[in-house]
């Protein structure tokens, strides 16, 4: 009843001696990840573009805000 | 030219710092099994990406049935009748069989102006993929209910639905019992008489022997040469890829066994299906090999021992004394080691640093007034082990995850030797590292020997065990079924014991 | 094709604090008194207390958990040191029995009393393997309701000089605010770099599971985490008990939201088994800069506001960025 969960497969990967970008996606066994990282999860198929894309939406919602603030505060509005 | 079906010319492919391909070459004919080998880090995987379109290269050109081609991506090789079939599976375990076969390029069928999945379509052309390769499994079940060995070689049909002209297969039996790999071998010549050009990767040696016509080997990122299968052996396709003399593939073993020093008495997991009523026992300077079949429980059988799994009864003593040992840290603190059998899993920190890696089960050494660390002379201890150990790395610092798998396991094997453990347990020590790196690990275990500690070293290599073990215990199903003396051990009398089902 | 590569990780790794950094220069030069002593030293008592905080907190998330009670916990210590500490002749004493004591004995009995919370949050994660996330969740409102029925749900204030004091003194050039964060943080430094407690706690962090067969006790090291973590908030509460002059139950609502922020902001990430002290200072100087900013110009405290939570939104947005792109 209890088996210990391993990651399927047996490691054959190539990675050279020298640090390499090829990663192996071993989906990780999600009882074994944090709160954080099983919300992070949630996202693995969402392309990294998007992401990219709401990052930089979120940082422009911030600049305007904070000019907002800035112009309002100064009686612009 | 016409000869080949697909070429691959010149390719050179660089990502810092590391050359990964260096005019690398191959040339597939139509109707044949054509091995690629090499050491990790030769370059193999790396240039079935650029010809797959998944990296780019940067020199180089792909000539598929007589015209140059860029190959945009794994779609666009699928649709040109390339397949692949990776090592790394990519399975979508909620989602059906047959789902996972045609991911990406789902049969479909149009409701007036709508397009919607061809579902009917789907599982039926599923089920006929299934057949072709002799699987029967349903093609609506969910794909997580399989085992690994299945789904690898559900993978294999997903490849050889695609109809394609060239199949690579990447390590396709990393996962797959004997009988399995049999079911394989009858799909590929199956392709091989249809005319498929198949490129098989493998560090299986007999595999290759046994299924190719040709084998090329790469090294360093280059194209060395290629050989008809028939004219070649185990040890000249070794000395190819590795570039030099390997005269033995296991060191000489000067270590003489003495007395007893680790009894294990009537030891049984709490789970009934797992190991029960082991009885073994090491000698001092004595290296155990344990033998077995996939579920045959050694891995279970030695974290049991070390204290990562519970056992429901059974005694271990240890020179006279028993233990009681109920978490890893009692083991380690009685001079147990144990070295696991996925070190990504349960070895390596990998975002950790080298020196961090190395001296984290010994710690209590190395303090100043007993609560600071002294980083000196952690340092000269990382230092001697890389040294001793010949670790390859740019420096301590560097976090582990990037080293390869032979010197990570090195780095293991330097933490807990820190301790100066008498009984090391060894799982699968060189699973998955490349035979330069495996001889080198060999000799380490030979060395711990001859200096007088006791190493139980667990292997599924029949040549392993039988090339470094003094003794081999085997089990089978959870029980031992029996010791063989090391120099009167062969294949037929292991597997005699290993398949000794009640 | 290097270069290029070098300068975007920079930036993407890094916006946030470039950003707050160009508005800080941006306010700076087009208002005056900003870059003075006086509005330094302000900074710097805002900065600190939430730094101790976040000191604690870092513990938790280096190991790939959580603290959600911090804030409830800093509230609760701001009154049971307000009920400590209030002058023996204020008319509304919360404890009329009470003798005087001295402000450093009532911390540490503040900190004990904080310390069992810490324990019972480690016990509950450690042993009963419940998900920090939903341990502290569960702690974040034991802990408010018991503020609530301490104090009977009324503000506290009348504190004796010397509590008082410890938020305006300094000495000399040095509030005595800003020595704590320096002790602290230095303390914190020793403790994660030079200790076995620290690589423990980045061990446990970077694979819990080959922590354990590597020997390390886990489970030890886990309650030694939350009951640190607990200390911090007790002396974080202190301090800001002692800065406002005042308590409540709404004391420290919501700071651990803006404490793991500022972790993320400064390294400490979901990934786990990384994260360094300067960098949570980095990342509280983020947010304090930003208020400070904002607060200078003038800016209505609801702007400031929707642009904290877009920090934390970005903050958890990079991170999240940074996890999926390494796997």
């Amino acid at each position: 009843m209890e088996e210990k969960e391993k990651t399927p497969i047996p490691e054959t990967s190539e990675t050279p001696d020298t640090a390499v970008p090829e990663t192996e996606s071993a989906r990780p066994d999600r009882s074994q990840l944090n709160a954080f990282e099983n919300f992070y999860e949630n996202f693995r198929k969402v392309p990294l573009k998007y992401i990219d894309i709401f990052i930089g939406v979120c940082i422009t919602a911030l600049v305007v805000v904070i000019l907002i603030g800035i112009l309002k505060s100064k009686g612009f509005f | 030219m016409s000869e080949y079906r697909l070429e691959m010319r010149d390719v050179v492919k660089t990502f810092p710092g590391v050359k990964a391909l260096d005019h690398a070459k191959l040339q597939l004919k139509p109707g044949t099994v054509h091995a690629l080998m090499g050491e990790n880090g030769a370059g193999k995987s790396t240039l079935m990406k650029c010809m797959f379109g998944i990296y780019h290269m940067d020199e180089g050109k792909v000539i598929y049935e007589g015209e140059e081609v860029q190959i945009k991506g794994p779609l666009d090789a699928l649709e040109r009748g390339i397949a692949m079939v990776h090592q790394e599976l990519q399975p979508i375990p909620e989602r059906s069989i047959g789902e996972n076969i045609y991911v990406g390029r789902y049969p479909t069928k149009k409701y007036g102006p709508v397009t919607v999945i061809d579902h009917n379509k789907m599982y039926a052309d599923a089920a006929k993929v299934l057949k072709e390769v002799h699987l029967n499994f349903d093609p609506h079940a969910k794909l997580g209910s399989l085992s690994v060995s299945q789904m690898q070689l559900v993978e294999i049909a997903k490849a050889v639905s695609a109809d394609c002209k060239v199949l690579i297969l990447d390590e396709p039996t990393s996962s797959l019992t004997a009988a399995e790999v049999e079911a394989l071998f009858t799909i590929v010549d199956e392709l091989r008489a249809k005319g498929v050009s198949i490129v098989y990767i493998s560090h299986k040696m007999d595999e290759i022997l046994r299924i190719s016509d040709e084998v090329t080997i790469m090294r360093d990122g280059q194209y060395i040469g290629t050989w008809e299968a028939k004219e070649l052996t185990t040890d000249m396709i070794i000395t190819k890829m590795v570039g030099r003399e390997l005269s033995n593939l296991y060191p000489p073993r000067e270590n003489i066994p003495g007395e007893v020093v680790f009894e294990v008495k009537d030891f049984t997991s709490i789970n009934p299906k797992s190991f029960r009523h082991v009885n073994f026992n090491v000698r001092k300077g004595e290296i155990l090999g344990v033998a077995g079949l996939v579920g045959a429980q050694r891995t279970e059988l030695m974290e049991g021992l070390f204290g990562l799994r519970s056992h429901s009864a059974g005694t271990i003593t240890y020179k006279g004394k028993e233990l009681q040992i109920n978490q890893p840290r009692d083991a380690i603190k009685n001079g147990i080691a144990m070295l696991t059998e996925d070190r990504r899993a349960t070895g390596i920190l990998g975002v950790l640093s080298i020196a961090d890696n190395v001296s984290i089960a010994s710690l209590d050494q190395y303090l100043i007034g007993g609560v600071m660390l002294d980083d000196n002379k952690i340092e000269e201890l990382v230092q001697d082990n890389v040294a001793k150990l010949s670790i390859k790395t740019p420096s301590s610092k560097t976090q582990i995850q990037t080293l390869s798998g032979g010197n990570q396991q090195k780095v293991l094997i330097a933490r807990w030797l820190a301790n100066d453990p008498d009984v090391f347990i060894m799982d699968e020590p060189t699973r998955g590292i490349d035979v330069g790196a495996k001889y080198e690990i060999y000799c380490i275990i030979a060395e711990m020997a001859k200096q007088g500690k006791s190493v139980i070293m667990i292997s599924s290599e029949m040549s392993e065990l039988i090339g470094m073990s003094d003794r081999i215990m085997v089990m089978c199903d959870g029980r031992c079924t029996g010791f063989i003396d090391g120099d009167k051990a062969n294949q037929e009398n292991i597997m005699e014991l290993a398949t000794q089902f009640e | 094709m290097e270069k290029k590569f070098d300068i975007k990780k920079f930036l993407s790794n890094n916006a946030i604090i470039i950003l707050i950094a160009l508005l800080a220069l941006f306010v700076g030069f087009t208002t005056k008194n900003f870059f003075t002593l006086k509005n330094g030293t302000n900074l710097m008592l805002n900065v600190a207390p939430r730094f101790i905080i976040a000191c604690g907190v870092s513990g938790c998330l280096i190991t790939k958990g959580t603290d959600l009670s911090a804030g409830r916990q800093v509230g609760l210590a701001a009154c049971l040191s307000a009920m400590l500490l209030q002058s023996v002749d204020y008319a509304a004493r919360m404890l009329p029995w009470l003798p005087n004591i001295p402000w450093f004995v009532a911390l540490l009995i503040v900190m004990a009393i904080m310390a069992c919370f810490g324990a019972i949050n480690g016990c509950i994660i450690a042993f009963l393997k419940v998900p920090p996330f939903i341990a502290t969740l569960g702690m974040q409102t034991i802990v408010y309701g018991l503020c609530s029925v301490i104090t009977n749900n009324q503000p506290m204030g009348g504190y004796k000089e010397s509590y008082l004091l410890v938020a305006k003194g300094s000495f000399g050039p040095l509030p005595f605010l800003a020595i704590f964060a320096i002790i602290i943080g230095a303390f914190f430094w020793f403790l994660y770099n030079k200790t076995r407690h620290g690589k423990y706690m980045y061990a446990i962090g970077g694979n819990e599971n080959a922590a354990q067969v590597a020997g390390v006790n886990v489970t030890a090291s886990l309650i030694r985490i939350y009951i640190l973590a607990s200390c911090m908030y007790a002396l974080g509460g202190f301090l800001v008990g002692s800065k406002a002059g005042g308590a409540s139950t709404a004391t420290g609502n919501g700071y651990e939201l803006e404490a793991i922020a500022a972790c993320t902001i400064g390294g400490v990430s979901a990934n786990g088994g990384v994260g360094k002290v300067s960098g949570i200072l980095v990342g509280v100087l983020v947010f304090e800069v930003l208020k400070i900013c904002l607060q200078f110009m003038g800016v209505d405290p609801a702007y400031t506001y929707i642009a904290q939570g877009l920090v934390i939104i970005i903050a958890v947005a990079l991170d999240l960025r940074k996890y999926l792109a390494k796997k």
